[in-house]
C-alpha cells in the first residue's frame, strides 16, 4: 500500500527517505552487484581499463592450490573459534544468567573486550604474545614448578604457534558477547521446571544437564553460527597481529583477498574469494533466520 | 548444598572476570611504567609500582596522533547521526509499507546485512574514485565523504529500528492517522518516543563500532593529517616497534573515549533482555 503520489507533494516523509534509499542503493546495494562484475574482469593488465574475462577468474582460482589452503585455513579457523565461543559463552551464561546482586556488573566486565576496538586487542596481544612477553612468562611460572625449562615461543612469528596467538586474541574479545546470547536464552527459560525438579528430588547436575542445558540449546545454535560467520570476516585482529604471516600461517580468505586486491591488484580474483566469503556467510545467515523463528513461534502475537 | 555450588559457580565466573581484564590492566599499567621497570615479568609487569605520564605525553606530541584523535571524533560521530537518522527513515517506511515494492527492499536489505564488507569492498572503492572521493592533500573532506557515505546507512540498524517500530501498538498508528497527521508527523510526534532506547542503542553501537573501523579508512585515506585513530594506532606500533609502553599510551588514549562510553550508557550496549528488575 504505497502512498500516491499526491501525497508526496504535502508529506516531508517522502522527501527525507529518498536520501537513505539512494545511499543505500548507491554504497551497498550497487557494488554488491558491482562485484559480479568486477570478478569477471580482469585488472591486472591495466587498472583502469579492465578487460571482461567471464568466469576466468573463477576457474583460475578455483583450480589454485593455494585457494584451496587459504579456504582450509579459514575453516579450520572457523571451527576452533565458534565451538570455543560457543562452549565459553554458554559457560558464562550459565554463571551470570541469574538475576542476583552483582550479576550485572559481572555482565558488565565480561562486555569490556567487547567494546576494546580491533586495532588495540591486536596490538594488546601482540604485545602480550612476543618472544619476551607476558604469556611466556607466566607460561614459565607454571613449568618452572613442574622443573621443565622456560617458555619462550615467539608464538606469532612461529608458523605452527600464529594462528592460537590470533585465536586467542579474536576469543577474548567475542566472548562476553556471545555470553550475553546465553544469558537471554537462559532468563527466558521455564523456571517451574527447575521447581519440580527440584521438588523430585533432582541434583543441581540433574538440574543443569537435564533441564537448563535442553532448554539453551537455541542458544548454542545461535552462537555457533553467530560466531562462524564472524569468525569468517575476521580481518583485523590477523591484518594488524600478523598480516597473514608467518609463511601464510595466519592468511585467511578476508585477509588473502585484501592482498591479492590492493597488492597484486588482481581486483577480479579477490573478487571471485569474496563470493566464496560471502557464499559461506549466507548459508550460515539462511540457517540463523530458519532456527530464530525455529525459536520465537509466538512471535507473531507478541504485542 | 545449593549455597555451596552457587558460591563455587561464582569464584569461576569471577575468577575470569578478571582474568579476562588482566590484558587490559597490563596495558594500562605498562602506559605508566617508568623506562627501566619490567612489563614483562610477573608480578612487576602486572603492578604499578612507580608511574610516569612521560609515554602519553610522548604519544601525544607525536606527528599528527591527537590530530588522528580529532579526525576519528568527527567523522565517526557524524557517521553513528547519519546512520540512525537514515535507519529510522528507512526503518519506518518499511514498517509502515510507505514503499512501492515492499518485498524487494526487504530481500535487498536482508542481502546487505548478510554481505560481508569484504564483498562489497573493492567495487566499492572502484566507485568511491569514480565520484572523486579519494584522498587528496588540500582538503580531508573528499575521502570523509567517502568513508562516511557507506556507514551512514547499515541494514543491521534498519532491520533492529524496524523490529522496534513493530512493538508499537498498531492503534497508536490508527489513531494518528485518524487526527490527521501525515507520515512525517507520524514519525516525529507519535513513533520516535517509543523506540528513543533502541535509537540510543543503534548510536552508540554505530559509534563504538566506527571509532575502531579500521578496513575501508585503511584502503581509503592516503595523507598522514587525515589519518582515523586506529590507523594512526597501527603506524605508531610501526614506528615505535618493541617500545610498548608508547604502544599502550596510545591504545590507552583510543580506549578511553570508548571506555567511559560504556560505562556511562552500559544499559543500552549489553543486550541483556527481562533482566529482572536488575538493572544490566
Amino acid at each position: 500500500m504505497a502512498a500516491p503520489l499526491s501525497s508526496w507533494r504535502r508529506d516531508p516523509f517522502y522527501w527525507a527517505v529518498l536520501l537513505p534509499v539512494v545511499v543505500l542503493i548507491a554504497f551497498w546495494v550497487w557494488p554488491l552487484f558491482g562485484a559480479l562484475l568486477v570478478s569477471m574482469a580482469d585488472f591486472t593488465h591495466d587498472m583502469h581499463a579492465p578487460r571482461f574475462v567471464g568466469l576466468e577468474n573463477y576457474t583460475r582460482l578455483l583450480s589454485n592450490p593455494s585457494t584451496w589452503a587459504t579456504l582450509g585455513r579459514t575453516l579450520l579457523f572457523c571451527a576452533t573459534v565458534a565451538p570455543a565461543m560457543t562452549l565459553g559463552g554458554i559457560l558464562l551464561g550459565l554463571l551470570c544468567g541469574e538475576a542476583r546482586p552483582g550479576m550485572g556488573l559481572a555482565r558488565g566486565m565480561l562486555y569490556v573486550p567487547v567494546v576494546t576496538s580491533f586495532v588495540v586487542t591486536a596490538l594488546l596481544w601482540k604485545g602480550l604474545l612476543i618472544e619476551d612477553g607476558l604469556i611466556n612468562h607466566t607460561l614459565s611460572l607454571l613449568t618452572g614448578v613442574l622443573g621443565l625449562p622456560a617458555v619462550r615461543i615467539p608464538w606469532l612469528a612461529n608458523p605452527t604457534t600464529a594462528m592460537v596467538g590470533v585465536t586467542l586474541a579474536v576469543v577474548w574479545k567475542g566472548l562476553g558477547y556471545y555470553a550475553m546470547f546465553a544469558v537471554a536464552q537462559f532468563q527466558q527459560r521455564n523456571k517451574s521446571l527447575d521447581e519440580a525438579a527440584l521438588l523430585d528430588g533432582a541434583s543441581r547436575w540433574d538440574l543443569l544437564w537435564r533441564i537448563t542445558l535442553p532448554q539453551l540449546r537455541p542458544a548454542v545454535f545461535l552462537i555457533l553460527l553467530i560466531s562462524t560467520v564472524g569468525a569468517l570476516k575476521t580481518f583485523t585482529e590477523i591484518y594488524v597481529m600478523t598480516n597473514g604471516g608467518p609463511a601464510n600461517a595466519t592468511e585467511t580468505l578476508a585477509v588473502s583477498m585484501l592482498q591479492r586486491g590492493f597488492g597484486e591488484l588482481d581486483l577480479g580474483g579477490a573478487c571471485v574469494l569474496g563470493f566464496v566469503l560471502m557464499g559461506l556467510v549466507i548459508v550460515l545467515s539462511a540457517a540463523q533466520q530458519w532456527l530464530q523463528q525455529q525459536g520465537q513461534p509466538h512471535s507473531e502475537t507478541r504485542r | 548444598m545449593r549455597q555451596a555450588t552457587a558460591k563455587k559457580s561464582d569464584v569461576l565466573l569471577w575468577a575470569y572476570c578478571v582474568v579476562s581484564l588482566l590484558p587490559l590492566w597490563w596495558l594500562l599499567v605498562t602506559a605508566l611504567k617508568p623506562l627501566g621497570l619490567p612489563t614483562e615479568s610477573l608480578p612487576g609487569a602486572l603492578l604499578p609500582t612507580a608511574i610516569t605520564w612521560e609515554h602519553f605525553q610522548k604519544v601525544v606530541a607525536a606527528e599528527g596522533f591527537m590530530r588522528a584523535f580529532l579526525n576519528s571524533v568527527l567523522v565517526s560521530t557524524t557517521t553513528a547521526v547519519l546512520n540512525v537518522a537514515s535507519s529510522t527513515l528507512l526503518a519506518f517506511a518499511l514498517h509502515r509499507q510507505l514503499l512501492p515494492c515492499q518485498g524487494l527492499w526487504m530481500t535487498l536489505i536482508l542481502l546487505v546485512t548478510a554481505a560481508p564488507f569484504q564483498v562489497i569492498m573493492i567495487p566499492l572503492y572502484l566507485w568511491v574514485s569514480t565520484l572523486g572521493l579519494t584522498d587528496r592533500p588540500e582538503s580531508p573532506v573528499p575521502v570523509w565523504l567517502g568513508l562516511i557515505l557507506p556507514y551512514a546507512i547499515s541494514g543491521f540498524g534498519i532491520l533492529f529500528l524496524k523490529s522496534a517500530f513493530e512493538q508499537i501498538p498498531r492503534s497508536i498508528f490508527d489513531a494518528a492517522t485518524l487526527d490527521g497527521c501525515n507520515q512525517w508527523q507520524t514519525l516525529c510526534r507519535v513513533a520516535l518516543r517509543p523506540i528513543t532506547p533502541s535509537l540510543i542503542t543503534l548510536f552508540v553501537i554505530s559509534l563504538i563500532g566506527n571509532w575502531g573501523e579500521f578496513l575501508w579508512p585503511n584502503l581509503l585515506i592516503v595523507e598522514p593529517t587525515h589519518l582515523t585513530l586506529p590507523l594512526a594506532l597501527a603506524r605508531l606500533q610501526q614506528a615505535f616497534t618493541d617500545n610498548w609502553r608508547l604502544i599502550a599510551a596510545g591504545a590507552i588514549i583510543s580506549l578511553t573515549p570508548t571506555m567511559m562510553l560504556f560505562v556511562w550508557l552500559q544499559r543500552y550496549i549489553v543486550p541483556t533482555q527481562n533482566a529482572e528488575g536488575e538493572k544490566g
